[in-house]
């Protein structure tokens, strides 16, 4: 069972990297290309600020979930000490199956608003298209966040080390 | 009551050890629905949303990528080749030169650990061998790194101006002065305590040399810097030709770096940024439904009542600042405070661009006091040294950035003169 979900956050990771990875050198290359095209050769792409936006948004948030594959993310550790070391296990489970429930309700709320947006057929400026296949990181990085507390919750030897507790 | 609640429940869920953006996420879903009125969990995901949907937020992932993408180069090791030759007629000048090498890499990163990490890896074991004071050698790297997030570009800068709608370009001019004097401040502690070191003749030859070397390096912060203020790019265009330019060279000419290394740094940037962006996103939504409900304007009322003068509330913001310095990081006290605090030091006389310098230095302090002094908690880390010894380290220069506090916030032209 834990080698199954290992597995299964090991893909999920695979996967959310690249498409981060990808999506950051989008942005870049959109920025550089319209900087390019307005002092070079006198036109920059007029919709490459706002496509580099969608990039930005989808590497960002699909950092949140990969700072908690990888305990990135920032925590005051100095309330740690309030309680026994010896605690400090059953305190981890605590705090991921508590972590998982604030990603749920974020994740849910996300939803929504990602429902309530296709049904009123919302649309981006400077490029029309419909926003909702971009809104769609904000629950899936909420909910991928939550599957990975789950799965620490339950199997604590996949936690990773915390990097930038404080 | 509910502010009692709030509290609680902030106190209780870091007990609980959640994270930043989980914690303060909570907390403004209760500000929504508890203590707002006509509000619900809905707006904090739309203000989320509209938060992130902003062109000018692009400059902060293009700005950290650009200074991991120097730090892992070579762009570093030359520009502190340069300041290490230029120095040696000097008594102390591999001290000043390790400061020097934080205020020039500052001025082509806009981070103060990435500052401290690029010059001290290689400075610090130089300092040793050539017979420097451990303690003083530490300090200097840890406190001269914080000079990353004052002198422009700089990411706390970006979002101070991005929070409180300030020009970013004026703060980055605005930046300057200060940096100068701090700069200044700990290049003549290097000085003063190391008096008696042995100094070396320049050598034409060595400092043809390392310009040679390092001419790539030093061209950066002109084509960042002179191209904002020519009018050539915006700041967040800067931060992409920053990028662009630092790859370029990293690539083409350094040849240090190999594709593997790409990979990485970009992977700890996206990191880097999902530590960064959704804490944006939340601190954004709780700004908006305080500024609805008329805090800052009664904070300002209550505070006005209570010091009177301009001067007592901007003594009362430093202490603040300094206490929320020591218990949080940079980018969630300037979200969490930013649009708060400046319209107290407005009603006290200040000017916003002149606010945001005095908050960037009194947060550049936070970065070298316990329990969350993040460049002293990885100084730790990366010299293999004891959390105690790089607090006692960075004392004397605690002392010497609190003196150019005051000096900063006291005379307002230090940073205003380039923005007139």
């Amino acid at each position: 069972m834990q080698r199954t979900a290992e597995r299964l956050l090991g893909a999920l990771k695979g996967f959310e990297k690249w498409v981060a990875i990808a999506s950051f050198g989008a942005v870049a290359v959109l920025l550089f290309s319209d900087v390019v095209g307005r002092e070079i050769f006198g036109q920059g792409i007029f919709w490459a600020q706002r496509a580099a936006v969608y990039c930005a948004t989808v590497a960002g948030l699909l950092g949140f979930s990969l700072c908690t594959a990888m305990g990135g993310h920032l925590r005051p550790s100095s309330f740690d000490k309030l309680l026994p070391t010896a605690w400090n296990l059953p305190m981890n489970r605590v705090a991921d199956l508590i972590s998982a429930g604030v990603c749920l309700f974020l994740a849910i709320y996300g939803a929504n608003f990602v429902v309530n947006s296709f049904q009123l057929g919302e649309r981006g400026q400077a490029i029309d298209m419909a926003l909702w296949p971009v809104q769609i990181i904000l629950p899936y990085c909420f909910g991928s966040a939550m599957l990975r507390y789950l799965v620490f919750a339950a199997f604590p030897a996949l936690r990773p080390a915390e990097q930038e507790a404080a | 009551m509910n502010a009692v609640a709030l509290l609680a429940i902030v106190l209780g869920l870091l007990v609980l050890r959640q994270n930043v953006i989980l914690t303060v996420a909570v907390a403004t879903a209760f500000v929504h629905v508890a203590m707002a009125k006509k509000s619900a969990v809905e707006f904090l995901i739309q203000d989320m949303w509209f938060a992130i949907d902003r062109e000018v937020l692009l400059s902060i992932p293009m700005f950290l990528l650009s200074g991991a993408v120097m730090t892992r180069g070579a762009i570093a090791s030359r520009l502190i080749d340069i300041m290490k030759v230029l120095t040696k007629p000097v008594p102390g000048g591999l001290g000043l030169s390790c400061v020097l090498s934080c205020a020039t890499f500052a001025a082509i990163s806009g981070s103060s650990v990435v500052t401290m990490l690029a010059v001290g890896t290689i400075m610090y074991p130089a300092l040793i061998k050539a017979g420097y004071d451990k303690r003083l050698s530490l300090g200097a790297i840890a406190s001269a790194g914080t000079l990353g997030i004052i002198i422009p570009p700089s990411i706390p800068l970006l979002l101070y101006g991005i929070t409180t709608e300030t020009s970013v370009s004026t703060l980055f001019l605005a930046g300057f002065g200060p940096g100068l004097l701090l700069t200044l401040f700990m290049g003549g502690w290097m000085l003063a305590t190391n008096r008696g070191g042995k100094t070396q003749a320049w050598n034409g030859a060595e400092i043809m040399a390392a310009l040679r070397r390092g001419i790539w390096a030093m061209l950066m912060p002109v084509i960042l810097l002179g191209g904002i203020y020519t009018g050539f790019f915006t700041p967040t265009e800067s931060a992409v030709v920053a990028l662009v330019y630092a790859i370029a060279v990293e690539s083409f000419i350094h040849r240090e770096m190999k594709p593997k290394d790409y990979v990485d740094v970009t992977l700890d940037t996206v990191k880097m940024l999902g530590a960064i962006l959704p804490l944006l996103a939340i601190a954004s939504s709780l700004n908006n439904i305080l500024d609805f409900e008329g805090v800052p304007k009664q904070m300002v009322a209550t505070l006005t009542q209570t010091f009177g003068t301009g001067w007592g509330i901007m003594i009362g913001i430093n202490v603040l600042l300094l206490i929320v310095g020591c218990l949080m990081d940079t980018f969630s006290a300037i979200l969490l405070f930013a649009p708060l605090l400046l319209p107290l030091a407005q009603a006290a006389g200040y000017d916003a661009i002149h606010f945001g310098i005095i908050m960037i230095v009194n947060l550049e302090i936070g970065y070298l006091t316990p329990p969350v002094g993040l460049n002293i908690i990885i100084a730790s880390i990366a010299f293999k040294v004891s959390f105690g010894e790089m607090v006692k380290a960075v004392l004397p220069f605690i002392a010497l950035m609190l003196a150019a506090l005051v000096v900063i916030v006291a005379v307002p032209q230090l940073s205003l003169f380039l923005t007139r």
